[in-house]
């Protein structure tokens, strides 16, 4: 049975969220058209990130980037971050979990200036 | 594929065939496989990088218009700049893709060196950024733009659509 992880998916979403926001051309998380994308919790939930605890065990990032560098290689900088911050989990399973990236949207840096 | 000059109507999209011109796909947007996960990219952000790359081009005033509502099959949809996909239409494949644009070029720009400077653009935009192979890149030059006629003017279109251009 895989009931044994001892951290709730919104706790490991958390971080997942926090890992792929570091990378420099994630403007930010996706969350759907109406808020369908994200992972629910005690009391809180994280935009953006899906969970899938069991068998496979996995993760699924959507973000909005910035216009400019490939987005293969900002998908594999997401992905490596994610992937190394679920290998300090304190639950194993999650240092093999895989990673999924989504790429939900692209805005320009005038766009993002003025979000900012 | 090789149709040449424009026997449809103006203002009309280029797009002719129904059947797919990028070969198949399975899902919505590009998926590549890595060892850590998949990573996919969706088709709106294709249509964005296209709307960006055309408008990049000098002597492009606008992209959309007439042949707007026809061609849009992806709208943007969030974060205050939902017309940036206006006017372009994009099929994605698993490795290709075909779009088509719309587009109002500033009078009096050399009409057909501004649609080459933005076929071209794009192909290279899409390219480095998606990875995806464009394989066509058909244009519609609905209007022109005359400077400070704030797009009053009804002027002639000009019939640049149904010039596809392969690239292998």
């Amino acid at each position: 049975m895989e009931t044994a992880y001892q951290r709730s998916p919104v706790a490991v979403a958390v971080g997942v969220a926090s890992a792929a926001l570091g990378s420099p051309d994630v403007v930010g998380l996706y969350d759907g058209a109406v808020g369908e994308i994200a992972t629910y919790g005690n009391g809180q939930s994280v935009g953006g990130v899906r969970v899938q605890t069991g068998v496979p065990w996995r993760v699924a990032v959507s973000v909005v980037v910035r216009y400019g560098r490939p987005l293969l290689e900002i998908a594999d900088d997401v992905q490596r971050r994610v992937a190394l911050r679920l290998r300090d989990e304190p639950h194993a399973v999650w240092a093999d979990a895989r990673v999924d990236i989504r790429i939900a949207d692209i805005v320009a840096d005038a766009v993002v200036e003025e979000l900012a | 594929m090789t149709e040449v000059g424009s026997a449809q109507p103006v203002g009309q999209t280029p797009r002719s065939e129904t059947r797919s011109r990028v070969g198949s796909r399975t899902g919505s947007g590009v998926a590549l496989q890595s060892e850590l996960g998949t990573t996919t990219i969706e088709d709106s952000v294709v249509a964005k990088i296209t709307g960006l790359a055309a408008r990049e081009v000098a002597g492009v005033a606008d992209l959309g218009g007439t042949a707007a509502a026809a061609l849009g099959g992806v709208m943007g949809r969030l974060r205050g700049d939902e017309h940036s996909t206006a006017g372009v239409g994009v099929e994605v494949g698993e490795r290709q893709a075909a779009v088509d644009i719309s587009m109002k070029v500033e009078y009096p720009a050399r009409i057909h060196e501004v649609a080459d400077s933005v076929r071209g653009n794009v192909i290279d935009r899409l390219q480095t950024l998606t990875g995806l192979e464009v394989v066509e890149v058909n244009i519609a030059v609905v209007d022109l733009v005359f400077p400070g006629a704030e797009g009053a003017e009804e002027a002639r279109p000009e019939p640049a659509a149904g010039r596809e251009q392969r690239v292998e």
